[in-house]
């Protein structure tokens, strides 16, 4: 085992892995710090360049754009009050105000450092719990597999909307359209339309691009239409305790990058919650505990370190879920498991045992692609922070350009390209009417598993539907799963009163 | 219209969808039950089953919460989803063109051999441009060609792909 653990690291310390690892991260806080552009979407855009690189390259690279996306949305956050990612909101409460005062090159700094410290201590945690999760986890049978998957997306229906009914829909959607292609059973087609091209099923790629990308440009356009655009002027102070965080700053609020990195990682390790919790958590938290709270929303670098630890903590700990049960706990997972799939792995407890090199490998890449955020954030600050300034008339065509030529890639198909922009138009009416997008992301990615497991379990009950009464583990998650759908439609109604 | 009449109109419309799928689409377009396992219906049909049940609850909802709105002579809240003429139109500006680009590239290829050939890849770069509020003529042609020549090079010849 421990030669195993040694051999994965080795494997990620390869030439071609630290190079795209490296591309990645780069390429990430570029996305991150355009507003508009963000993880999921850099990495919904850059999975057919996947194709093309070798499994353990490939999932170093789209790590590394997630990492760097994290970090890059408190560029523009932090200089011009417009965080490029949801999660850099808290960010911008104290980075706005030392950016206006002339420190936002000291704001970004403690943006950096305690990005790179909570992300560290989550992948510590990752490292250290996955593998044993995953051997309990193989305990875990078609019944309770079918079980959590259901509570799953219960939780998960909670994201990117305020209505967990609207969030249900769009799942059970996202799970009705992974149906589309060839029956397991059978092998015939099923809900094709007699299109042959579907009989294949449907790529995630088209989807991801389609809901992520394409239809987030044309929501910004059409806020660009409404608002026209923003005045983006930045002025950086020459002094150097103006610019750098000294060793005291940082040993200063330490402390509460630790907390807020523990938060952060629980937070992520539960499927559905997402950074943006996190990050709000924490910085309530580091509120509250500090001997100062009325400088918070004023220019507090303990503010920035609290929200930025926390969400960047997010990132490892979300392959928890991943790694050991094969559920992702955000859409940037959501998105991994179709670049696992597309290079021949299916995430999950078992790949611990028929891959556990390349899951090493991972956790190499992973510690790599922390120390390259450090080292290019440091050097390339200053040039990120002119990319916030591109012009939205010469990014956005771009970008659609990016997404049509992206689709096309997977497979080589121009029915991909069709159907990337219909699920990109299904994508604008769903977020239009507040129907979660993401969790139509997520709900059709997990459909394959959810039927597997609801096959297996019929087979293995021999028809018989109350075998699952002798699974109480099954029986708990079903019930708590009731539970959540019951009180949440309560309150829905009486909210409706 | 009120956002409770759009609400109620919305799920309306997904119900009836609903029923259709239930009704015909399922039944036609799904292989019949080989007779062991489970039948290729059976995850569609609970899918939709479970939209129906879903949309109903808070159809009812919802024409309950209008109902106690009008008899207490409470004002309704305004649809705030922007799905508007002018906003539908904008999103058809950009579609449309999209969907023409790729059948053009496969017609008359991404970038000409000869001159007094369409680039498809290049029209469509200047029509988004201008979509998006470029009038300069020197970015317009800057940022129409060096993507499109950038990305060609990159999958024709990094990645080896065969291009429409």
């Amino acid at each position: 085992m421990f030669e195993v653990v040694i051999a994965g690291f080795i494997d990620s310390l390869q030439f071609s892995n630290l190079l795209f690892v490296f591309i990645g991260v780069t390429a990430g806080m570029m996305a991150g710090a355009i507003p508009g552009v963000n993880g999921p979407m850099a990495i919904a855009l850059c999975i057919p360049l996947s194709y093309y690189m070798s499994p353990m390259a490939a999932i170093g690279f789209l790590v590394g754009l997630n990492k760097g996306a994290f970090f890059g949305g408190a560029i523009s956050g932090v200089l011009l009050n417009t965080p490029g990612t949801p999660e850099a909101a808290a960010t911008t409460w104290d980075g706005y105000p030392l950016s206006q005062q002339g420190k936002g090159e000291k704001a970004l700094r403690m943006a950096l450092y305690s990005s790179v410290s909570g992300d560290a201590f989550a992948t510590i945690v990752l490292i250290l719990v996955a593998a044993p999760l995953a051997a309990v986890a193989l305990y875990m049978g078609p019944p309770e597999i079918f079980a959590l998957i259901c509570l799953a997306m219960t939780i998960i229906a909670g994201l990117g909307t305020t209505s967990l009914v609207r969030g249900l829909i769009a799942a059970v959607l996202g799970i009705l359209v992974g149906t589309i292609g060839m029956e397991p059973v059978s092998a015939l087609p099923r809900l094709t339309f007699d299109i042959y091209q579907l009989e294949r099923g449907i790529s995630l790629i088209p989807i991801g691009i389609g809901m992520l990308a394409f239809s987030e440009i044309i929501i910004q356009l059409e806020r660009r239409l409404k608002y026209g655009d923003t005045n983006r002027t930045m002025s950086f102070s020459d002094k150097k305790e103006d610019r750098f965080i000294s060793w005291r700053e940082y040993c200063g609020s330490f402390r509460t990058i630790i907390r807020s990195a523990v938060s952060g990682t629980v937070v992520g390790a539960l499927p559905g919650l997402g950074a943006p919790v996190a990050s709000f958590f924490a910085y309530d938290q580091a509120k509250k505990k500090s001997k100062d709270p009325d400088a918070f929303g004023k220019g507090k670098l303990e503010g920035i370190a609290a929200s930025e630890a926390a969400n960047s903590a997010v990132v490892s700990s979300s392959l928890i879920p991943l790694f050991t049960l094969g559920i992702p706990g955000n859409v940037a997972a959501a998105m991994l498991i179709g670049a696992f799939v597309i290079h021949g792995m299916i995430p999950g407890p078992l790949m611990f045992e028929e891959n556990a090199q390349f899951i090493y490998s991972i956790y190499g890449s992973l510690i790599i692609a922390n120390i390259f955020l450090l080292g290019v954030g440091r050097v390339g600050l200053k040039t990120f922070c002119k990319l916030v300034q591109t012009p939205a008339v010469i990014l956005y065509p771009i970008i659609i350009f990016t997404c049509l030529m992206g689709s096309y890639l997977a497979q080589y198909s121009i029915f991909d390209v069709g159907l990337m922009l219909f699920f990109a138009f299904v994508a604008y009416f769903m977020r239009k009417f507040k129907f979660s997008h993401i969790s139509f992301i997520i709900g059709f990615i997990l459909a394959p598993i959810w039927e597997t497991a609801l096959q297996q379990l019929i087979i293995s009950s021999e028809q018989n539907p109350y075998m699952i009464f002798t699974r109480p583990v099954a029986i708990g998650l079903l019930l708590i799963t009731a539970f959540v759908v019951a009180r949440t439609t309560l309150t829905a109604i009486r909210k409706n009163k | 219209m009120t956002g409770s009449q759009r609400d109620t109109l919305l799920f309306s419309g997904i119900v009836l969808c609903c029923v259709f799928f239930l009704v015909w689409v399922i039944p036609t377009y799904t292989p019949a039950y080989p007779g062991y396992g489970v039948p290729g219906s059976l995850v569609p049909n609970v899918a939709v089953s479970i939209i129906l049940v879903l949309s109903l609850l808070t159809l009812s909802s919802n024409l309950l919460a209008s109902y106690r709105a009008r008899r207490d002579h409470k004002k309704p809240k305004a649809d705030k989803s922007q799905v508007d003429r002018i906003h539908l139109g904008h999103l058809l500006l950009f579609m449309v063109p999209s969907f023409l680009l790729m059948p053009a590239m496969k017609k008359l290829g991404f970038l000409p051999f000869d001159l007094g050939f369409i680039m498809p890849g290049l029209i469509f770069m200047l029509i988004m441009q201008w979509l998006c509020g470029q009038r300069k003529p020197v970015p317009l042609a800057l940022v129409a060609a060096i993507p499109v020549g950038v990305i060609y090079m990159a999958i024709r010849f990094g990645l080896g792909v065969p291009m429409p």
